[in-house]
């Protein structure tokens, strides 16, 4: 299960698993984010962990972290399908033993569908970029780090975000 | 999200739409339909990893086939400046000296007595490889692999600072700073890491991990030499290397000697080794003779 010793650098592994813990949910969920695939998700995040380890000698810790997305991005950029984007978010709540009253299922379809049209119609930017805030609950400094963007244009993404849903969700299906 | 609800709160945008805020507070159950656990992604990874027999790296060899492509070239091109820039470099070091050399990558390597060493200036950048004959200590620049090939092991360098012996049967390898790799055929490769070395002995055929004291382990550097428990025959080997001297002995049996002995006088070195083993000494000019 780890990298035995004798053969891999003791040093190395833990830095690489330190790594691996601090990011691989952050960049699997923002390939999930971009392309709505998880299954591509968890393809690529293992590529760019691979590459991450190819090249370690030449790889700082503490700089690693906008790499890492620009490493994702590139491995993005080549398996580039042009499929619809739909997303498939899991719901975090404890769902109860007794059957749901019929109007809680209801209004959850109904969260759903709307959610899906939404999401489709905001531009992949600010999409990833609103659903880094919302769903990974990243700062906007951090999602400014890992991006490589300044705190403004965060907020700037964010804010068209914000305009394109008050819109969307005004007109309901 | 403090900046979040600013965004919401004080922008005249979107202040009062409870519409927008009871979307948005909907989205906060939400989690990405994950399929795989983070420990399986690990086991996965590492898997991967480990099944990248020889990674970056190609596998190691005892002595380089690289030179019989050069060397039918430099038949067919009769320019000097080409014949010595494809050559091999090599560096010998008599006895009695020692010598610094700045490798093509910058890198450095100091030769003790009696060593050589041989590289190919041409592509070095890319493909940092010497061939050592002796004892060097090697401070190597980053870059890309730097390989060192003894006719006794290969090594390959993954930090900075380290010293190889291999002389005859006995080999040696001490890692002063950073992180080593050493190949032993029909062995795995064995890491050592800053202060460990490896000694290996053609009549045991067994690879030993020693830690080791980087203060006396490169102290040849500065012509001093320490010795813990090692031959009597191979403490006199060195100082003949040293003084280029030629020693003869009699009946001086196998003990192992501890201590150290300088570069810069022979009879003070002679003293050092002789004296505490009961031996007696007699330098004549170039030969000594000890029993």
């Amino acid at each position: 299960m780890t990298l035995p010793e004798g053969i891999y650098r003791p040093d190395e592994v833990a830095s690489f698993k330190r790594i691996f813990d601090a990011y691989y949910d952050g960049i699997r969920n923002f390939i999930y984010f971009k392309t709505g695939d998880i299954d591509l998700a968890e393809d690529l995040v293992q590529d760019v962990f691979l590459k991450v380890w190819d090249m370690r000698a030449k790889i700082e810790e503490s700089t690693v972290k906008s790499l890492l997305f620009i490493m994702a991005n590139n491995l993005l950029k080549n398996h580039f399908k042009h499929k619809k984007v739909v997303f498939n978010f899991v719901n975090n709540t404890e769902k109860e033993e007794t059957g749901e009253p019929a109007d809680y299922v209801y209004e959850e379809q109904e969260f759903e569908k709307k959610l899906q049209v939404v999401l489709a119609e905001i531009p992949e930017k600010q999409r990833t970029v609103f659903l880094m805030n919302r769903i990974d609950n990243l700062s906007y400094k951090e999602i400014a780090e890992r991006l490589d963007l300044s705190v403004k244009a965060v907020e700037k993404r964010m804010h068209q975000a914000l305009l394109i849903i008050k819109e969307k969700i005004k007109y309901k299906i | 999200m403090g900046e979040f609800d600013d965004i919401l709160k004080n922008n005249p945008d979107f202040g009062d739409d409870r519409e927008l805020k009871k979307f948005l507070s909907d989205m906060e159950k939400l989690k990405v339909p994950a399929k795989k656990s983070k420990e399986d992604a690990w086991s996965e990874l590492t898997a991967g990893i480990e099944q990248r027999k020889t990674p970056e790296f190609p596998t190691i060899r005892l002595k380089p086939v690289f030179y019989a492509a050069a060397a039918s070239v430099l038949i067919l091109i009769s320019s000097w400046f080409i014949y010595n820039y494809l050559k091999n470099t090599t560096v010998s070091v008599p006895f009695g000296e020692t010598a610094n050399i700045i490798l093509p990558d910058q890198s450095k390597v100091t030769l003790n007595s009696g060593s050589s060493i041989e590289y190919r200036k041409w592509g070095f950048a890319n493909d940092r490889s010497v061939n050592l004959q002796g004892e060097a200590f090697f401070d190597v620049t980053k870059g890309s692999r730097f390989t060192v090939l003894t006719n006794n092991k290969s090594i390959e360098v993954l930090g900075t600072l380290f010293n190889v012996f291999s002389r005859g049967n006995m080999f040696r390898v001490q890692c002063i700073s950073g992180a080593i790799k050493v190949d032993i055929p029909g062995e795995k490769e064995i890491v050592l890491e800053k202060n460990k070395g490896l000694k290996f002995d053609a009549d045991t055929n067994e690879p030993e991990i020693v830690s080791v004291d980087t203060a006396t382990a490169v102290s040849w550097i500065n012509g001093e030499f320490y010795f813990e428990s090692v031959p009597v025959s191979d403490v006199l080997k060195e100082i003949e290397r040293q003084f280029d001297v030629t020693i003869q002995t009699k009946n001086i049996g196998d003990r192992v000697y501890t201590g150290y002995f300088r570069n810069d006088s022979l009879e003070s070195a002679l003293q050092n080794v002789c004296l505490p083993m009961s031996l007696h000494y007699e330098i004549n000019g170039k030969t000594v003779k000890i029993w």
